[in-house]
């Protein structure tokens, strides 16, 4: 391995964009569009749409273990194999090659080639409010946002008009409508519960807000309801970085992708107080290469972001690029999702559906929102669930005897029921933080990330109550078996990693400004979950790909006026 | 109200030390026999019996059984790749437990048994073990800890074999490739079968 010195003219660029994930994608396709020449960079392979899903079209019996995970898989990737079966475990990667230091358990699931995890995402997008934006200030938790929900009230709609979302509006303003496409429907069972909890509770249930198409919608989908999104979908009937913002990106002609390229870090030029480039591994040859640009945004994910900071070491920063507050690596956060409910209803046994609805519905926020206050804790959670009938995954688990009747009983639509469990609002604490550990090296030579986070009090108690309230909705809406559970997942397990590189107004106690630049490094914009200042309850990637249209139309004003 | 509490607290720590003392007992006898490896260059060989013993749990009727889904084929590859090495042990005693059954009350081994010698056998090892599956605490440590006992294991593994096999998926049960549309409330037609994927 070699430092590659000479720089040849290809090697700089207007724009760099580290990490083609969700927001990743998001900010190459804006900068391409406004004529930025621009470096896309993954540390992993490529996935172009359609052509590299090759699992989309299978049949469970084409899989040798019908999309059981093989026992050696398992022992090779005993984090990830939580996550993948067989039928997308291509979008995940193996735990063996890509060791991280669990000083508590912590699932980091990741998925590192092209489009990243926005393959693999849950794609339920719902806005944030000035509930979640003032909540710190007003708990005394944390810092304060430095934005309210006007400063991105019209992003979340130029995002929504563009990645096509579906769902219905509730006029809620603690959980703003956004520009929908027609909803998906709830079924039998859950239009029951719809309508008994708003007599009962006057709550709402929703059906999910999701990111998969009910009509055409720029070229891409509809939605064919095979529910096999996480395999990437050949029909593009949701968005993903590969199946949108990139082929859209490539079009302007602007955009260079460089897969195989693992960033080791930023570098800092203290001449002009900017970042000048990139240091990047070519991970299939090994070769060290740098790239040079006037802007930089860092979308690597939450946790691999700021480690690229912590790893971006000069005399300026010896703890870290942009880390003057020593916040780089803190606050880590992710939504518990553990707590909940589920019940069997005897009625509707003359009702089935047809298709496989890619989504669940959603009961929005309602503790501490308005007069429902509880003092056990601050913030909330929001309900997600889904109801089906039984069918044999759940059958194999519960009936006996063998031969006949067994397989009548086994192969007929079984009892209806659902499963519910609460998001919950993860508070940011500064000891939840990742750290590198500079004696233990992964086979590139980069320090091993240290993972350290656990929930405390406030999710704990805020866990109790979503299992009381989810049973008391069931059993008053006529369910029975109503089974209250708390799973006591570690961290990790929602895929909502955020905060460790936060926004705030004050630099002595934030990394980003409010436009997602580094205080002290003003070319680089960090617009992945890292920046978020609280975790709300709300699935978050919609917030990270509104924060990135908003940087880069600032990036690009700024270099407009020469102030970059 | 306090010595009633005291008494049940005691009763509970009475109760939860022989937990303790049984699982570890049943631990150490488990742990001796997994230190020998599992052999299951003998499970191919014992294919017919496999066979008739899906076949038996999923019947031919007027939709296709367990032989026609080619189970047996998907349950030998799952013990050999997809299971632990205690459920491997579990299914290789099993098999062997059936025939020695047989044998003792049969004189010969269980693919050579009449119609209702076999149903007895398995009626036999299915309430065996539903027995114990009742105990609901013991069978949730013991099934944490060592896996499935045999017939649940070889009921499940012949479920899923069956269910996503393309003879279930399409016939024994009703598989929509591409489903088009979402329809949440359709009437249930007389003798509709289950969607095979959810």
């Amino acid at each position: 391995m070699y430092i590659n010195d000479y720089i040849s003219k290809q090697h700089v660029y207007d724009a760099i964009v580290i990490g083609s994930g969700i927001s990743g994608g998001w900010a190459a396709m804006e900068l391409c569009k406004k004529g930025l020449k621009t470096l896309l960079l993954d540390r992993g392979r490529d996935v172009k749409h359609v052509v590299d899903y090759p699992t989309a079209m299978l049949h469970p019996w084409e899989f040798k273990l019908r999309l059981n995970n093989d026992m050696s898989v398992i022992r090779e990737n005993p984090i990830q194999s939580k996550g993948f079966d067989d039928g997308n475990r291509l979008f995940y990667v193996n735990d063996k090659e890509q060791p991280y230091i669990q000083q508590r358990p912590f699932n980091w699931f990741r998925g590192n080639q092209v489009g990243g995890r926005s393959l693999v995402w849950g794609r339920q997008c719902y806005r944030l409010s000035d509930l979640d934006f003032e909540a710190n200030v007003k708990d005394g938790v944390g810092i304060d946002w430095p934005i309210r929900y006007k400063d991105i009230e019209s992003w979340y709609e130029y995002v929504e008009r563009y990645i096509g979302v579906s769902g219905r509006r509730e006029g809620l303003t603690h959980l703003p409508d956004g520009a929908y496409l027609p909803p998906m429907e709830l079924n039998c069972i859950e239009q029951h519960l719809e309508k008994s909890i708003k007599e009962q509770f006057n709550r709402v249930l929703t059906i999910a807000r999701v990111a998969n198409l009910t009509k055409g919608w720029h070229g891409r989908g509809p939605c064919l309801y095979r529910n096999l999104c996480s395999r990437g979908c050949p029909y593009g009937g949701y968005f993903s970085s590969n199946s949108a913002t990139i082929p859209q990106a490539m079009e302007t002609g602007n955009l260079t992708l460089r897969p195989f390229s693992l960033v080791t870090e930023i570098i800092y030029d203290k001449e002009s107080n900017k970042a000048k480039g990139v240091r990047v591994i070519d991970t299939e040859t090994g070769d060290v290469y740098e790239y040079y640009a006037r802007i930089i945004f860092l979308n690597a994910s939450t946790i691999a972001s700021a480690a690229i900071l912590l790893n971006s070491k000069s005399d300026r920063f010896p703890d870290g690029l942009g880390n003057d507050s020593d916040q780089i690596g803190r606050n880590l956060m992710d939504h518990h999702s553990s707590a909940g409910a589920s019940g069997i209803y005897e009625g509707y046994q003359d009702y089935y559906y047809k298709g496989r609805r890619p989504c669940g519905f959603l009961i929005p926020r309602f503790r501490n929102v308005g007069e429902n206050h509880r003092p056990e804790f601050v913030r909330g959670y929001q309900i997600q669930g889904i109801g089906s009938r039984d069918s044999w995954q759940n059958k194999m688990e519960y009936l006996s005897g063998f031969g006949k009747k067994f397989k009548d009983e086994l192969t007929k639509p079984g009892v209806w029921s659902i499963w519910m469990g609460g998001w919950g609002e993860c508070l940011p604490y500064s000891d939840n933080r990742i750290t590198l550990d500079k004696d233990r090296l992964d086979k590139w030579g980069m320090p091993l990330i240290a993972v350290n986070f656990s929930y405390r009090e406030n999710e704990a108690r805020m866990k109790e109550d979503i299992r009381e309230v989810c049973a008391e909705m069931l059993r008053k809406s006529g369910f029975e078996q109503v089974n209250s559970f708390d799973y006591d997942k570690p961290g990790g397990n929602t895929v909502h990693e955020m905060g460790t590189v936060r926004m705030g107004n004050d630099p002595k106690t934030s990394v980003l400004n409010k436009y997602n630049q580094i205080h002290a490094v003003k070319n680089v914009f960090i617009t992945d979950g890292s920046c978020m200042t609280s975790s709300a309850c709300q699935n978050p990637s919609l917030t990270y790909m509104a924060l990135t249209a908003r940087a880069c139309t600032y990036a690009y004003e700024l270099l407009k006026k020469r102030e970059l | 109200m306090n010595g009633e509490k005291r008494l049940n607290s005691m009763n509970r720590r009475g109760a939860v030390i022989a937990i303790i003392l049984v699982v570890v007992l049943a631990l150490t006898v488990k742990w001796w026999r997994w230190a020998m490896p599992v052999r299951l260059s003998d499970l191919r060989e014992k294919k017919a019996l496999i066979d008739e013993l899906t076949e038996m749990i999923i019947p031919r009727t007027d939709t296709p059984g367990a032989k026609d889904a080619k189970v047996a084929e998907f349950v030998m590859e799952m013990v050999e790749h997809g299971i632990s090495s205690f459920e491997q042990r579990t299914f290789i005693d099993g098999l062997k437990a059936i025939d020695i059954y047989c044998l003792n009350h049969f004189q010969r081994e269980f693919i050579t048994c009449t119609e209702k010698e076999r149903m007895d056998v398995l009626t036999h090892f299915e309430r065996d073990e539903h027995w114990m599956e009742s105990v609901y605490l013991w069978s949730k440590i013991k099934n944490k800890l060592f896996g499935r006992p045999f017939f649940p294991l070889i009921r499940q593994l012949t479920v899923i074999g069956y269910c996503t096999s393309e003879a279930g998926c399409t016939k024994g049960l009703a598989y929509d490739y591409i489903p088009m549309q979402y329809e949440p409330c359709t009437v249930l037609e007389k003798g509709q079968k289950a969607w095979a994927t959810a």
